[in-house]
């Protein structure tokens, strides 16, 4: 059997919500043995959000609980009570990693300082996510993905000209704030390797958005301009619905552009693919003569490109070298030929879900592979096994802490 | 075959938790009433409470909340919300009765008080069964089964006088308010036929146990005597005894001439003089409990039962176990056990029949509800809520 | 304090965005990252950003975008198609832990430099090969880039206005996830390398990567049958929670109310005006069902707001809410500089730029040292002391690599020095908003 990357990591993942979740989905899929604390009676808030299969809004139900949480066990612990701190301490005894994502300064209100942590669990690694930071003016600040966007300066420059900034129409910020917080962790156990040092990583949700956009900011360090959404004519802009953004296929909306590899060739040797001479001419060979004929350039070419479907030009443009996109909807990533080619998609098992078809291997690690090995736990599932088996407790002590709510 | 239910037109929300407020629920839903379990998301805390199926400590698993929560459909609802008192109100709109067990001065706080219900459904009646009450000064005391037999006056006389006061196992004085809150409920919801108003029914925990007490309190109000505990021994008749294989008591009386009690015991001893009277047998108390213990050290208590009650129809008692009540012939012959097939605990037999109507006996319908099992069921037939809507009220928390 | 990743080296043979980025993490982090470049093919990916627009003489070393990907690294130039330079590059595999390369599926192959060459000469490599969609399938000659992934992975079927059809946003969003997973990824192959000794070749691919930000989506079509919709700035269950205009020339607040405690707090900012006591928005399912009339009404009050003072006093009452920023904004912010967020850095004298602000990383350590470790390195700057030091080459060998072009400190396919468009000319096209000449100051840059 082939051994995974992380499997003598022990992760416990007290953290609610996406981010945390995306985080330690990570080091499952990779083999870390991933315990997760849920709230007793209710579990993580993400139990409660949709989708739902077939909208039946049920905990054990939810498909965003389900996709995130494969591959984990749960146990149930109210650590805001006295004999849930001392449980969680316990548990920590043998873990590797922590991941939670507290408001800061709650810790500190329930009687557990960073610090004591630190000097108990000297070689533990602790991730700690977060809006803003465990420091700074606005570390007891609230977030959401709505924020983190908004104060990230990709909601500024992304939209229509004259309209409301955009943001995505999926909380992407909580899974990219995930992938950062897995990567760190790695980075921090390889580390110990050598030092055996633990490590607190604070991470920052705002942050993480931040960094997807530094085009920006270099952009003013460096001159002294600010960007904006697009340009006042949408036709050609680089970042226009139009062209070089996203335009009509017959059978949907394709990415078109005229970016050849990593050249941006003439914009005529793109016309000459298309077969649309009149392209050619000179005047829109820049991108600024592109932007001063847009409603030309438009009239021409946007009416040829809708008579293309949509995977029609896709498999033409890049099989030839350039560079271009498809709005995939979900269906059509199940179909996708590519997918079905690296074995993307596999079929599982859920108690109460029954089999589905889910996303797997996120990528390929040929000698540690991406593995599932359990679906998403149901709520306490694992609760008599690391209380009993992991720990020292025996069953009547877990009845005892049931009816005292401590899990 | 599901014969007519006495409240089979009445619809209940039961908003209570724990004991006493779900058994009253309960006992209304055997007899017919459509009764909506409303639980916080969280769930009954009454589905923390031991035992639990095979140790195993589910939130669907504990088997006091399956006891308690027969017969009902379940429903969760986040009354702290203004969407999720919204809800409740257009419920209440519907029902007839509403059961709870906050603490006094809950259901106002948040806008859900009598009067507020009146409002939306002047016939509602609403039953509220606390541990001290709606008023008084004890009314927002905080309540517990240990503290309702304390100050019910039925622990002062419980034990042996040599030692601490004493309770019942078990949480009889909720049981007790159970029961006293659905037939408060169902002579309310008679009156109410009358005079085409609800009321609210305002059930005291402590009042219910003192209730109880028909002996000790008038031993004080007409003699000045306050009554005490028990001797340890020596009690006469009074006391728990030993035999073979458990515990018995008996007294004397019933259909039983003296002569049958000595002849019940085997001991001529018994005959004298010094055990002749009650105020007798408690002065030479312990030579009795002596002579008692001697003589059915090697006796066992089934044996004894039969023998006492059918051969010398004697006032005879044995401390039955669980499993001496599992097989209790008497409560099969009389259908007292239901068998019930509940969802996640499987298959399994439950005490169920209080007391027997030719008519409109009482009936198993469905096991208790898993938590949220109804939701759609009701907010979509009840109320007028979609599928989607749920989606958004399960994604907001009010369900 | 130690680096994280002291001792490690890499060597990185990669363009674009994604990779690098993925690079200069691990050399923030400490790890020796060695960029092997081509100066037989332009250096900047197509319009840099040139201090005060002017690109100047040398402009190859003084493209911001270039030296804020690829900050912390040494440079190397090869030119991979002569027999020296693919010598030299195997001298330095075999003293290296990771390769990272980023070409055409195949390209290292033809160069005899692909994994299974290497792998003769340092068994235990770690060879990462990053194509847009993997070294497999129908689609492994496709090129990939972060722009285009929006649409290709399913995120842009779930964006736009809900007036229009899809969109991008204005980042090319998915290169940096890509560098951040392909960190986790060489991370992940360093602890195996660590348990049993072995290295490995890693088919890298961004499709599956950024397909699998939306897992809960494609669930929701496996199990309901629903594609996936635009849905503008809405959230999916609460409202109040979208973007509002607030005074001046196109600024914006976010407010993301998630309760009705938030909402309750929000209205007595706003001083409990009429409507907003309305049975249409006391509870949250019903301001959920009338939120577009609800956004309406809310921002008519905040047009007369202003975005920053709004979001600290909605803040300090515990509601969620948070300026739109721009990069002026970003790099101006209070907070951010407090985290130090933005790091300054002193260029090479000869680059002529001075003092400069890059983005560092989301996240600190407590343990140990991460920052940038310089600027972007100049086009072979490091020739010498890779070839010399790290591989012990002498000064003749390395003349005459100079001489035989095999490596250079100049670019052979010199380009006209790019010539960027006026500031005044994107000002008028919308391309940007506004532009400070003073900007250096407003900075306090050196």
């Amino acid at each position: 059997m082939a051994t995974t990357a992380l499997d003598n990591i022990r992760v416990l993942d007290i953290s609610d919500g996406i981010s945390g979740a995306y985080c330690t989905k990570y080091l499952a899929d990779y083999g870390a043995d991933v315990i997760k604390i849920e709230e007793p009676n209710t579990g993580n808030t993400t139990r409660h959000m949709g989708p739902f299969f077939h909208d039946e809004p049920h905990r054990e139900k939810s498909l965003l609980y389900f996709y995130l949480n494969c591959n984990k066990r749960s146990v149930t612990l109210d650590i805001s009570k006295n004999t849930g701190k001392k449980i969680f301490l316990e548990l920590l005894v043998e873990m590797d990693v922590l991941v939670e994502n507290f408001q800061p300064g709650y810790l500190e209100q329930i009687g557990l300082t960073y610090e004591e942590l630190k000097q108990k669990f000297p070689n533990l690694i602790i991730l700690s996510l977060s809006s803003f930071g465990q420091t700074g003016p606005r570390s007891s600040h609230f977030g959401n993905d709505l924020i983190y966007y908004a104060m990230s300066g990709i909601m500024h420059i992304s939209g229509a000209y004259g309209r409301s900034p955009l943001k995505h129409g999926h909380p992407q910020s909580y899974y990219m704030a995930g992938m950062t917080a897995a990567y760190t962790v790695t980075a921090a156990l390889f580390s110990r390797l050598t030092n055996n040092s633990g490590q607190q990583i604070d991470v920052s949700l705002q942050e993480v958005s931040t960094s997807h956009h530094y085009n920006g900011p270099t952009r003013y360090s460096y001159t002294g301009a600010v960007e904006s959404r697009a340009t006042k004519i949408e036709g050609s802009s680089f970042k226009g619905v139009k062209f070089e953004g996203i335009v009509k296929s017959k059978d949907g909306y394709i990415g078109a552009s005229s970016q050849q590899g990593r050249q941006r060739p003439l914009f005529s040797t793109y016309a000459e693919m298309l077969d649309i001479p009149e392209l050619s001419d000179e005047k829109f060979s820049t991108n600024t003569g592109r932007i001063e004929n847009a409603q030309e350039l438009d009239e021409i070419l946007l009416p040829i490109l809708e008579q293309w479907n949509k995977y029609d030009y896709f498999d033409k443009t890049m099989s030839e070298g350039w560079v271009t996109g498809v709005v995939q909807t979900p269906e059509d990533l199940l179909n996708c030929p590519q997918l079905k080619n690296r074995e993307y998609f596999i079929e599982v098992e859920h108690p109460i879900i029954g089999k589905i078809t889910i996303p797997g291997e996120i990528f390929r690690l040929p000698n540690c592979p991406w593995k599932f090995t359990r679906t998403a736990p149901l709520l306490g599932q694992h609760n008599t096994e690391i209380y009993c088996q992991e720990l020292n407790y025996n069953k009547d002590d877990v009845i005892i802490l049931r009816q005292g709510g401590i899990i | 075959m599901i014969a007519p239910g006495a409240l089979d037109d009445i619809k209940v929300l039961d908003i209570s938790q724990g004991i006493a407020g779900p058994f009253a629920a309960k006992i209304l839903a055997d007899f017919g009433a459509d009764v909506i379990k409303v639980e916080p998301l969280t769930g009954d805390f009454g589905r923390t409470m031991a035992p639990f199926h095979k140790d195993d400590p589910d939130i669907e698993k504990s088997l006091f909340f399956l006891l308690l929560n027969l017969n009902k459909r379940g429903i969760t609802l986040n009354l702290e919300t203004s969407t999720g008192q919204k809800i409740f109100k257009e419920l209440v709109a519907q029902c007839d009765v509403v059961v709870e067990s906050f603490e006094p001065g809950y259901l106002n706080s948040i806008g859900l008080g009598y009067e507020e219900l009146e409002k939306i459904n002047p016939q509602i009646v609403l039953t509220s069964i606390t541990w001290f009450g709606q008023t008084g000064p004890y009314s927002n005391y905080k309540g517990e089964e240990i503290v309702a037999y304390a100050m019910s006056g039925i622990m002062s006389i419980s034990g042996t006088a040599d030692r601490e006061p004493l309770k019942h196992g078990g949480f009889q004085s909720q049981y007790e308010s159970g029961i006293n809150g659905a037939l408060s409920t169902a002579f309310t919801l008679l009156m109410r036929d009358f005079t085409e108003e609800g009321q609210h029914v305002d059930v005291s925990i402590q009042e219910v146990v003192n209730s109880t007490l028909v002996v000790n309190q008038p031993f004080y109000s007409w003699t000045g005597a306050v009554q005490g505990r028990r001797r340890s021994e020596g009690a006469g008749f009074g006391n728990v005894m030993p035999c073979a294989d458990g515990y018995f008591i008996s007294q004397p009386g019933g259909g039983a001439t003296w002569d049958d009690i000595v002849k019940f015991y085997g001991n001529e001893a018994l005959h004298e003089e010094k055990f002749a009277n009650a105020e007798q047998r408690v002065q030479n108390g312990v030579e009795f409990d002596g002579i008692l213990t001697e003589a059915t050290k090697d006796r066992k208590m089934h044996e004894m039962f039969k023998s006492a009650s059918e051969d010398y129809r004697m006032l005879f008692g044995i401390v039955q176990t669980p499993e001496d009540l599992a097989n209790c012939p008497q409560l099969e012959a009389r259908n007292f056990y239901q068998d019930v097939d509940h969802p996640v605990i499987g298959k399994i037999k439950v005490p169920f029949r209080l007391f027997n109507m030719s008519e409109t006996p009482s009936q198993y319908r469905i096991p208790s509800p898993t938590l949220g099992q109804h939701n759609v069921e009701v907010y979509t037939e009840t109320l007028n809520y979609t599928k989607e809507d749920l989606v958004k009220l399960r994604e907001l928390e009010i369900i | 304090m130690e680096d994280l990743l002291t001792g490690l080296r890499i060597i990185d043979s990669t363009t674009m965005v994604a990779m690098p980025t993925a690079t200069h993490i691990l050399a923030d982090m400490g790890a020796e990252v060695i960029k092997i470049e081509n100066h037989t093919a332009p250096r900047s990916e197509g319009g840099g950003v040139f201090l005060d627009n002017k690109p100047g003489s040398k402009f190859w070393n003084r493209d911001g975008l270039f030296h804020m990907l690829q900050r912390s690294k040494l440079d190397l130039t090869l030119n991979l198609r002569t027999d020296e330079g693919q010598e030299s590059f195997k001298s330095l595999a075999s003293i290296s832990d990771v390769i990272i390369e980023n070409n055409r599926a195949g390209s290292m192959g033809r160069l005899g430099l692909d994994y299974e060459e290497i792998k003769k000469i340092k068994p235990d490599i770690i060879y990462v090969s990053n194509t847009g969609f993997g070294y497999t399938g129908p689609w492994q000659q496709y090129a990939g880039i972060g722009r285009m992934f929006e649409l290709t992975c399913g995120l842009s079927q779930l964006t736009g206005y809900t007036d229009e059809g899809p969109r991008r946003v204005g980042a090319a969003f998915y290169d940096v996830p890509v560098g951040w997973t392909a960190v986790f990824a060489i991370m992940s192959a360093l602890l195996h390398r660590q348990k049993t000794g072995e290295g490995q070749w890693i088919d890298f691919a961004m499709y599956q990567i950024g397909v699998s930000t939306i897992g809960d989506t494609i669930l929701d079509f496996v199990a309901n049958k629903r594609n996936g919709q635009v849905m503008g700035n809405a959230h999916p269950f609460y409202a109040p929670h979208n973007v509002y205009q607030t005074e001046g020339e196109d600024k914006w607040i976010a407010i993301g109310t998630e309760n009705d405690t938030h909402w309750n707090n929000l209205c007595e900012i706003m001083n409990n005006p009429d409507w907003s006591q309305s049975n249409e928005y006391s509870d949250s399912f019903s301001r959920y069902k009338n939120r577009e009339q609800l956004d309406l009404l809310l921002s008519d009050w905040t047009k007369t707001q202003n975005n920053l003072q709004l979001s600290n006093l909605l803040q300090s009452k515990g509601v969620p809410a948070g300026p739109v920023l721009n990069s002026k904004e970003l790099l101006l912010d209070e907070h951010l500089n407090h985290r130090q967020f933005y790091e300054r850095i002193t260029h090479n004298p000869s680059d002529d730029i001075g003092e400069q602000m890059y983005s560092g990383r989301a996240w600190k350590m407590s343990n140990s040292t991460t920052k940038i470790r310089g600027p972007g390195p100049a086009l072979g700057e490091h020739n010498d002391y890779i070839l010399s030091q790290l591989l012990g080459y002498d000064e003749d060998t390395i003349g005459d690599f100079y001489d035989l072009g095999i490596i250079s400190d100049e670019p052979n396919n010199q380009r006209s020095s790019t010539n960027p468009p006026s500031l005044e000319k994107l000002l008028e096209e919308g391309t940007i908003s506004e532009f400070d000449v003073d900007f250096k100051s407003i900075l306090g840059l050196a």
